[in-house]
């Protein structure tokens, strides 16, 4: 193989090359993997549970995130790690890894909002406005996050990992447990919502959104 | 456009919605940033109040972590002695190794300064390199060790493929290859090369830097760089990039400077960069001419302003002050911070 001549050949060949098994990074990278980290750590194996972190840490702070300040959840993130950790040993099947971090992720937000009745949107407000440059871009990027926050919860999970965390679909049912298509519909639908509460902020609930709210897919 | 058609909402292939597009740049922001758990300790504390209860649980961690860095450096020292010459254990993984034309034993074997392992498409080995960690071979590769003594370890890879994990400073450990030198910053990373010299490495964890003569490309934790016979190391990009732009970045790394087709190679990799291509274009930056860098850095600011203190020229200049905070900008970590990734290497 010499020097190629054009970059379409160039990243067919890198891709090539990264295509065959390059050792333990591909081998981790499906359920049936996630399940080989799972049943090491529980057997004591601390780096396949640093592993298990990396790859799982984004999806739970995306989830952390529509329902805590994002300085909380970045905590809250290590917070759920150290009961998943601690739990571990009560996780019946290690293919619903994801859906059951997930559910520790959101019992910890709410634990914290119980303790602190801290409210994501108000003390982020604040603090935007705290910035001495509070400036046009922040400001917009809060109030996307707070439209984000106000969608009915299945959405506003989904859409946090597809624009916050930036997951694609497919990543995002590997890592939740919820199938293609419930992450589809809750992607399309929850978008086609967002567009909505961005264009008019203020306006009232439609009788579409509260009918998409009763039938939003949680798997 | 109807949500249900729309593959750019599904997995950024098809036409981009410039409204999703825009919603990905603005929320970037707050998305995560992978953070060790010594870090969490030491950081000051938030702005929002936060309960007693935490703050007592952060006091016994940061006290836990502060007695365990305390030991932890007390051996620090002695866990990078290694005696020159001093040959490395080979562990088999999968099928016949075979060190020097010998098959190495199941229960393992040696492999000295000046040898050669190979495995062939149903062996893997793994190799312990010094005490600072492990590097797995894998099917169908070939490796020698070239030196070993404290703190500095070199193999080459002739061909196949390595994933190591190291603990230890930067430059403790380096592959050469054919088409450039790899020099590990801490701590993990595969690395593939085909017979040619044309290679790519992906980090998982920390920093490697790749290296050509006076041609370097640092590549952190999540990116890869292709490196190419003659040319050296490319540019790094995040593995999840996007094929049109790793296609534009492949076309800018192989084609000659103020060419037509690095400038459209340019053109094609502003117009397909996602927010958390940034690193890519903070590189890219300063591959440039002058004209073009203004262009790439109006796009790299929509998603990375410039730092404070640090003016537009000062960054179009490209000086060291700028581009360094820049790239603190970008949130990656500090290559020098090998330290905190502890975690990828502990059982070993």
């Amino acid at each position: 193989m010499g020097l190629p001549s054009s970059p379409g050949r160039l990243t067919d060949e890198a891709d090539a090359l990264t295509e065959e098994p390059v050792l333990a990074d591909a081998a981790w990278s499906d359920s049936a993997s996630d399940s080989a980290l799972i049943r090491a750590a529980r057997d004591g194996d601390r780096g396949a549970y640093a592993r298990l972190y990396d790859r799982f840490a984004p999806m739970v702070h995306g989830l952390l995130l529509t329902r805590v300040a994002r300085d909380v959840a970045d905590d809250l993130v290590q917070d759920v790690f150290l009961k998943a950790l601690t739990d571990l040993t009560t996780l019946r099947d290690d293919t619903r890894f994801g859906g059951w971090i997930a559910a520790i992720a959101r019992s910890r937000a709410a634990d914290h909002y119980r303790r602190t009745r801290e409210r994501s949107d108000e003390n982020e407000r604040l603090e935007a406005a705290a910035v001495p440059e509070a400036a046009t871009a922040r400001a917009e990027a809060h109030a996307a996050l707070s439209a984000l926050r106000s969608l009915p919860d299945a959405y506003r999970e989904t859409l946090a990992l597809r624009l916050v965390e930036g997951m694609t679909g497919p990543e995002i049912a590997m890592r939740t447990g919820l199938s293609h298509g419930s992450v589809r519909v809750n992607l399309h639908r929850g978008m086609k919502l967002l567009r909505e509460r961005l264009r008019n902020p203020a306006g009232p609930e439609t009788e579409e959104e509260r009918r998409w709210e009763g039938e939003s897919k949680d798997g | 456009m109807d949500e249900d058609q729309n593959p750019y909402l599904w997995d950024r292939t098809g036409a981009t919605d410039s409204e999703i597009e825009s919603l990905e740049r603005t929320l970037a922001e707050f998305r995560y940033v992978a953070r060790p758990l010594e870090e969490r300790a030491s950081r000051p504390a938030p702005a929002t109040p936060i309960s007693t209860r935490r703050l007592g649980r952060w006091a016994l961690a940061a006290g836990a972590i502060a007695a365990v860095l305390a030991v932890g450096f007390l051996t620090i020292r002695s866990r990078f002695q290694w005696s020159t010459g001093q040959a490395w254990r080979v562990v088999v993984v999968e099928g016949h190794p075979v060190v020097q034309e010998t098959v190495v034993r199941d229960a393992g074997g040696e492999l000295g300064v000046g040898e050669t392992l190979e495995t062939d498409a149903r062996s893997r080995a793994r190799l312990e390199i010094g005490n600072i960690g492990t590097l797995t071979i894998g099917p169908s590769s070939r490796v020698r060790l070239l030196a070993t003594r404290t703190r500095h370890h070199r193999i080459a890879l002739d061909y196949g493929s390595i994933d190591a994990r190291t603990w230890a400073p930067p430059f403790s450990f380096a592959v050469e290859t054919s088409s450039s030198s790899l020099f590990d910053l801490g701590c993990a990373f595969t690395l593939r090369m085909d017979r040619d010299g044309t290679g790519v490495v992906g980090v998982d964890s920390g920093w490697v830097e790749f290296e050509l003569g006076d041609l370097q490309s640092v590549v952190p934790a999540g990116a890869e760089a292709i490196t190419r016979p003659k040319l050296g190391p490319g540019t790094a990009c995040l593995r999840d990039a996007r094929p049109e732009f790793k296609a534009a970045l492949a076309a800018f790394d192989t084609s000659a400077e103020g060419s037509e087709a690095r400038s459209s190679a340019v053109g094609i990799l502003l117009s397909t960069s996602r927010p958390q291509d940034s690193i890519t274009l903070l590189n890219v930056l300063g591959k440039v001419e002058r004209p073009e860098r203004e262009r790439v850095l109006d796009v790299l600011t929509r998603s990375v302003p410039i730092p404070r203190g640090v003016t537009r020229e000062e960054v179009l200049d490209l000086q060291t002050k700028a581009m360094d905070l820049y790239w603190k900008e970008l949130g990656l970590g500090n290559p020098k911070s090998w330290l905190m990734h502890w975690r990828d290497v502990v059982g070993d």
